[in-house]
């Protein structure tokens, strides 16, 4: 893994399949020639108040006497790297040291996703997301409800559903359309336009890519 | 549809006992020995 970069392909690939939060359990620091000087363990959590994903304390490193050209962190599992973030410059050890981590927050952003449902995200991955809503303007009305599924479709992380989404509308103006995992809004897409049911109708959604 | 969802992050760090050194600038360096070759 390269240590002058940031990269997260692996990362974005599991975590929009199944998120991050049981799968992060380690941390690495590394020299710049991919030579590992120290691991920690970790646990991150989700905070509801800053609607971020970070370490729930400081992270640790020790560091041996003659270590040279310390250049990058990683996270994953006890044997899969998922995130890889450089430090702005290199550090050389002449005595034995620490570095420590002191804030690593992460953040999922788009147009459309609500703060609430980053967590779940996080939690449990875009492929949690089972279910679309129409509604009128305002969320004022539900026009109709829908089961759906997502999948990831190339390893740099795109999505999308598995079947187009079709929804049966009885009569109102649709304009809005709700993805949720279990109970929680995920996303929150107002339409390109308006339209109106006067008579009972369906609405279809053939293509709805999310990318990282 | 399409929707640019990203991921990111900030990292913020404290050392003790180590010492800045900067990052070579590969590309850089490259092209300064195109340039000297070329001399």
């Amino acid at each position: 893994m390269a240590g002058t970069t940031e990269t997260y392909d692996e990362g974005k690939v599991v975590l929009m399949e199944t998120g991050w939060t049981s799968y992060v359990t380690h941390a690495r620091l590394w020299t710049d020639s991919n030579v590992e000087v120290d691991e920690q363990s970790v646990t991150f959590t989700y905070n509801t108040s800053e609607n971020r994903w970070k370490p729930t304390g400081d992270i640790v490193f020790d560091v041996v006497a003659g270590t040279q050209d310390v250049s990058y962190v990683t996270i994953g599992s006890s044997t899969v790297e998922y995130y890889s973030k450089a430090f702005a410059t290199l550090y050389d050890f002449t005595t034995l040291g620490t570095l420590t981590i002191d804030s690593w927050p992460f953040n999922i952003t788009g147009d459309y996703l609500n703060d609430d449902g980053k967590e779940a995200l996080f939690g449990t991955g875009f492929l949690g997301i089972a279910t679309a809503k129409l509604y009128t303007s305002g969320s004022a009305v539900l026009l109709d409800t829908q089961s759906v599924t997502f999948e990831v479709t190339n390893q740099g992380g795109q999505l999308e559903p598995t079947a187009n989404i079709i929804f049966d509308v009885t009569s109102g103006i649709a304009y809005s359309i709700q993805l949720f995992i279990s109970t929680t809004v995920v996303y929150n897409r107002t339409l390109d336009s308006t339209y109106t049911f006067t008579t009972p109708g369906t609405l279809k959604v053939d293509s709805w890519a999310i990318s990282l | 549809m399409e929707d640019k969802t990203k991921v990111g992050s900030k990292i913020s760090i404290k050392v003790k006992g180590g010492v800045e050194k900067p990052r070579e600038n590969k590309e850089e360096n490259k092209e300064k020995n195109k340039n000297k070759a070329g001399e």
